[in-house]
């Protein structure tokens, strides 16, 4: 059986729902961090596959070409990110999203 | 060889550019009076060729800078009949103004560069008087209406600054505002007729046969379109307006005259602008352009007058009080700069009475020759203020012995103010008493006899009061006694620099021989020159005029000579006298009217400003701040809460792009 678009959107659905879960239901911000990438690379199969199957645009390449940049801009964020983490683990002890609610108004 | 006209216009405007480039202030005011130089040289050549070619048409060039597609039809086409035009006009009259408004600023200029005190304000001086010239000039040649409101507009500021030159002082500052405010009542009179002719006559305008030459579009501005517009509105032919609607339009434009002119009771600006400017201000000021720019106003929109001719009356009579009142009050002063400044107040009431009665060309002709002895005056009253370091003609004198060529030059230009026999002066008030005296209209008259014999009293008393003032001022400063007064050193009586004098002998040679085209019989005389389209061209002078003249200013003259010998003496009016000394308390009047009419009820805006406004804006910041009180509750601060609201927030979104793309969101059926 060959895998059609369905199966891609079917899988990009299912990558985006177990991240998105992973992002409510985490209370650790490492965990949180691994679920926005799950979601993303959701996002990335989606804009792969439908380049694949000719929703693209005029080039095969073009949604392909987004992936890409999705996986680098992804990279770099997690740099970021986990820099972020280490930084806010050194000072306050924790990684616990309940604990850190500096940003009330 | 017309297009010279665009040069002349321009080369101010260039040169004030180039001012801007010099550092040292010398240089700059150099640069001032050569560009003012080229620009009298190139208006004198425009001048002689039109001199040459008296008879060719009226000739026009103008860039339009606005207009519309004529396939538009914005608000009916009402809104797009407006067509933004500058450019230049050529006729007899703007080439004349022209050529003597470059060269009383060219002299005035020079005057200055000798005369102002190298203080802070040298090159200002200089830069604003070349850009006031650069407005008189593209005034006087606009070829419209609106591009004349937009130069007048310019003339009111340069003036503005130049009277507030000495701004440091309170009571040049106070002039310099004071002017400023009540020529703007003059300012708003002109807009308004401006939008009232527009309004009236816009739509019309395309009925009218074709446009002349070098006019691509009907502009209803053009004062050649006007003048074919009032004898069809008076006519009746134009929907919406008749006769009632010129004679509005007049009063307004008299009254934007009256206010630029300094016409009673809007003439009080006059004494401040007088006291408190340099002399060079003053002069330019009171000859060619803020004093004249209305007579210019009334002359230009002449045609509209004709068709309006009650307007005319109310011109005459206007004039003839406040030149009687100026006559009068100019007597009973002491003071050498107000003299000056209620005798500017009488020549150009005289030049509205010759307005309203008809005579176009001697109105004109008063302008001009005015512009010669008044700058006379002016300088060199200049001159004697800063000699004897007072403005009060009562501690000066012997001006004779120490300033021989100030003296010789006040001399001329007060004989020709009292218009002496033979002198400039003498022959344009001849040809205004000739005027009033007779008809220049085509219809054989339009003053009743009654208010013919009061214009004449009021001129006649006019020429026998002003030529008193003028020759008072003469007599007590040069020929009266040294003052011994405490501190006073003689010796520093002593003239100014050649670049003081020079420009004042010009000035006293035009003052005696400038009338030579007014001369009766002269080919190619002024009244020849200068004529109003509906008008019947002349001379404008005749024996009876001449005669009247010459009799009541000499008459003026021998009482100013036996007031100065003391065979006559000086007669006391007591409180009256004060009365005429202090203008009839005018300012006083206007100062009570501020003071009741405006000041008093100001703090009531203020208050009505606390109540209302602030606590509107109270409220607005209530409302505001309950808001944020409210808002920031749902700050928590919680990641998991923070993203939670995000997903939902995407999800609703997409919910909703989902739904109304597939038709089931209500209304957005018809996007599919």
């Amino acid at each position: 059986m060959d895998a059609g678009l369905g199966h891609f959107a079917a899988l990009s659905a299912v990558l985006f729902a177990v991240g998105g879960f992973g992002l409510l239901a985490r209370r650790n911000l490492l965990g949180v961090l691994m679920s926005a990438q799950v979601m993303i690379v959701a996002a990335t199969v989606a804009l792969a596959a439908f380049a694949r199957f000719g929703y693209g645009g005029t080039h095969p390449l073009s949604g392909a070409a987004f992936a890409f940049f999705v996986i680098v801009g992804s990279a770099a964020e997690v740099l970021v990110a986990l820099a972020l983490l280490l930084l806010v683990h050194r000072r306050r002890d924790t990684l616990n999203s309940d604990e850190l609610d500096d940003l009330r108004g | 060889m017309y297009n010279l006209a665009w040069v002349v216009v321009l080369l101010p405007l260039g040169g004030f550019a180039f001012a801007f480039l010099p550092e040292s202030p010398r240089r700059v005011a150099q640069v001032c009076i050569g560009f003012t130089a080229l620009t009298f040289v190139a208006a004198m050549v425009l001048l002689l060729y039109r001199l040459a070619h008296a008879g060719d048409n009226p000739y026009q060039s103008a860039i339009t800078f606005w207009t519309f597609d004529p396939g538009t039809k914005l608000q009916g086409g009402f809104i797009s009949d407006f067509h933004l035009q500058l450019g230049v006009l050529v006729d007899a009259l703007s080439a004349v103004m022209l050529a003597v408004v470059s060269l009383v600023s060219l002299l005035v200029q020079v005057y200055a560069s000798g005369f102002i005190q190298r203080d802070d304000g040298y090159a200002r001086h200089f830069t604003t008087m070349l850009m006031a010239t650069f407005a008189m000039l593209a005034l006087v040649a606009s070829p419209n209406l609106f591009a004349l409101w937009v130069f007048w507009e310019l003339l009111g500021g340069c003036f503005y600054l130049m009277v507030g030159h000495w701004w440091q002082r309170p009571e040049a500052a106070s002039a310099a505002r004071r002017m400023f405010l009540i020529t703007r009542i003059g300012d708003l009179a002109l807009l308004l007729a401006i939008v009232f002719l527009f309004a009236k006559f816009a739509a019309n305008v395309a009925q009218l046969p074709a446009a002349g030459a070098g006019q691509p579009v009907n502009d209803p501005f053009s004062f050649f379109v006007m003048a074919r517009e009032w004898p069809v509105a008076m006519a009746g032919h134009v929907p919406g307006s008749g006769p009632r609607t010129l004679i509005l339009l007049a009063l307004l434009v008299l009254l934007a005259a009256a206010a630029k002119s300094g016409l009673f009771p809007l003439h009080t600006w006059m004494r401040g602008a007088f006291e408190e400017a340099p002399a060079p201000v003053s002069a330019l000021l009171s000859t060619v352009t803020m004093s004249a720019v209305g007579v210019y106003l009334v002359a230009r929109m002449y045609p509209l007058f004709v068709a309006a001719p009650h307007v005319l009356t109310v011109a005459a009579a206007l004039g003839a009080v406040t030149a009687v009142v100026g006559a009068v009050v100019a007597l009973a002063q002491t003071d050498i700069r107000r003299l000056l400044a209620w005798s500017t107040t009488s020549q150009v009431g005289l030049m509205f009475v010759a307005l309203g009665a008809g005579a176009y060309s001697a109105a004109l002709f008063q302008l001009i020759t005015h512009a010669w002895f008044k700058a006379v005056l002016v300088l060199a009253a200049g001159s004697l203020v800063v000699a004897y370091r007072t403005t009060d003609m009562r501690e000066m004198g012997g001006a004779w012995k120490q300033m021989r060529t100030t003296s010789r030059a006040l001399l001329a230009g007060a004989a020709s103010a009292s218009a002496v026999v033979l002198l400039a002066g003498f022959w344009s008030l001849s040809s205004i008493t000739a005027g009033v005296l007779r008809d220049e209209f085509p219809n054989g008259g339009h003053v009743s006899s009654a208010i013919k014999v009061l214009l004449l009293i009021a001129v006649a008393l006019t020429t026998l009061l002003g030529a008193i003032a003028p020759m008072r001022m003469f007599f007590t400063t040069a020929l009266g006694e040294m003052p011994r007064r405490r501190g006073f050193q003689p010796q520093r009586v002593r003239e100014m620099s050649g670049r003081v004098t020079g420009p004042l002998t010009l000035f006293a040679v035009l003052a005696v021989v400038g009338g030579f085209m007014g001369i009766p019989g002269v080919r190619g005389s002024f009244g020849r020159f200068v004529v109003a389209g509906p008008l019947r061209g002349g001379d404008g002078n005749d024996v009876a005029g001449l005669l009247l003249t010459a009799v009541l200013a000499l008459t003026g003259v021998g009482v100013a000579w036996a007031l100065h010998r003391g065979t006559l003496k000086v007669p006391q009016f007591g409180r009256a006298g004060a009365l005429i000394a202090d203008g009839l308390h005018i300012d006083a009047a206007y100062d009570w009217v501020v003071q009741h009419a405006v000041a008093r009820p100001a703090p009531l805006i203020g208050t009505v400003d606390t109540i209302v406004r602030d606590r509107v804006l109270d409220e607005v910041g209530e409302v505001v701040d309950t808001a944020a009180e409210t808002g920031r509750r749902l700050q928590v601060g919680r990641v998991d809460l923070l993203t939670f609201s995000a997903l939902a927030g995407v999800v609703l979104v997409a919910g909703a792009v989902v739904l109304g793309a597939t038709g089931h969101l209500p209304f957005t059926g018809a996007t599919r």
